[in-house]
């Protein structure tokens, strides 16, 4: 490596190219070579992620106070999304009527600690939430959050943030009315529920997060199913009974 | 929970609309930040238009980051450096400045804020890049934050074209031994 006859061209090359000091005539030539050789592109792409924390080498320099300020009235606030009473009055109300009760109540069993909600999954019934408390007293979105109950017809749910997936392993034996499927929806606070997609009981089954959901995670949201037509809700949002819910909480 | 985490959370909590981590966001990195974006413009009034600029950007952006494929700080300390690139080609101006010397790089014990702020992939660089012989390590630093070519920094050096390739093919090579030893 020290000897300059042994330095590898082709890695040097990626390497001048990642760094972007190469002429016009070079790095176009480059780019060819990029296009059509993937160790290449793999080279280049290493020198790439290895150059990028350059950025942090340099000392640092604190700008004016008035900076905040501008940047604070270029930022736009916050577009609300439709409330769950916006979702509510699209179907029928004793779906979300019934969550909103369970909701309440699972905030105040759960008020004094961290718990690990246990939700019924019954299909004739309004879902029952029992809680069990935790240990733990940090939340943090890195711990696995849980779902589900120890009898026939639960759910489990556990949350992997590494790959920003949530598991959900519904149990083989849930009763579904023919023609309909079951959904999954996520709720964080007073947002509209949003799909995580069609569920299959007995399959486990990942399903992503959408970005923006992620980061709420950590201060709790609420997993619920709800029974639509075989493909999922085409609203949107639900438009069948919802059988089962349970808050997500940090164990 | 290290600041790492802390800034990848304010970073999605602002993904999903919420100006506080933003301002968390902006208070913690943006000494840093303006630390680049003033290195490439040298101009206190151009750079901190662009630092409004970048921040905005991020603020639209926070969605996509992907905390991991990159550290916060480097993923918004990247936009910084692209905008203020930008901005300094806009100018048309050529830049002849003398290539900088070492004593650039981050002081080797960083202020608490430092700490707070940078990677520890930061650090590593920061450190294989004090040891590396100090033309190179300018060299390197011009072309990157300035995508300053080969004639480019030849000639702000004095030197032929030939021997500023030979300088920094060197010192890219003898920075990945440092970073991979």
């Amino acid at each position: 490596m020290s000897d300059q006859g042994n330095i590898d061209e082709r890695e040097a090359l990626a390497a001048e190219y990642a760094l972007g000091v190469l002429g016009t005539a070079d790095r176009a030539a480059a780019a060819a070579l990029l296009a059509r050789d993937s160790d290449f592109a793999a080279a280049v792409a290493r020198w790439t992620s290895q150059l990028a924390p350059l950025v942090e080498t340099l000392a640092p320099l604190p700008p004016s106070s008035g900076v905040w300020d501008r940047i604070s009235a270029e930022v736009a606030p916050p577009v609300r999304r439709a409330p769950i009473a916006a979702a509510a009055s699209q179907s029928p109300a004793s779906f979300w009527s019934s969550l909103f009760v369970w909701r309440g109540m699972s905030f105040a069993s759960t008020a004094a600690a961290t718990a690990l909600a246990f939700v019924a999954l019954s299909p004739d019934q309004a879902p029952v939430l029992t809680s069990a408390p935790q240990q733990t007293a940090r939340a943090d979105v890195s711990a696995p959050l849980l779902l589900g109950d120890g009898n026939a017809t639960m759910v489990a749910a556990a949350y992997d943030p590494n790959v920003r997936e949530v598991l959900v392993t519904p149990a083989a034996n849930v009763d579904i009315p023919a023609g309909r499927t079951m959904e999954l929806w996520i709720i964080i606070g007073d947002k509209a529920p949003r799909s995580l997609g069609v569920i299959t009981p007995g399959a486990a089954a990942a399903h992503v997060l959408p970005g923006d959901v992620r980061a709420d995670l950590a201060s709790g949201a609420t997993l619920a199913i709800s029974i639509e037509p075989l493909g999922g809700s085409r609203t949107g949002a639900p438009t069948g009974p919802v059988v089962a819910a349970g808050k997500l909480t940090a164990v | 929970m290290s600041t790492r985490e802390e800034l990848a959370i304010a970073l999605m909590r602002a993904a999903d609309g919420d100006r506080a981590a933003l301002k968390f966001f902006y208070e913690s990195t943006s000494a840093k930040l303006f630390g680049v974006v003033y290195r490439i413009l040298a101009d206190r009034g151009d750079a901190e238009d662009v630092l409004q600029d970048v921040y905005v950007t991020i603020w639209r952006k926070a969605v996509e980051f992907d905390p991991s494929r990159a550290s916060p700080i480097t993923w918004a300390a990247t936009i910084a450096r692209n905008r203020a690139i930008d901005r300094f080609r806009a100018r048309g101006k050529r830049d002849l400045r003398p290539l900088d010397d070492a004593a650039e790089v981050a002081d080797d014990a960083p202020s608490a804020f430092d700490v707070a702020s940078t990677s520890e992939e930061g650090r590593r660089l920061a450190e294989a890049l004090s040891e590396i012989e100090p033309r190179a390590a300018a060299a390197i630093r011009a072309a990157f934050f300035e995508g300053a070519t080969y004639a480019d920094l030849a000639e702000r050096a004095g030197v032929p074209e030939g021997t500023m390739k030979s300088w920094i093919r060197r010192g890219l090579l003898s920075l990945r031994a440092k970073l991979e030893a």
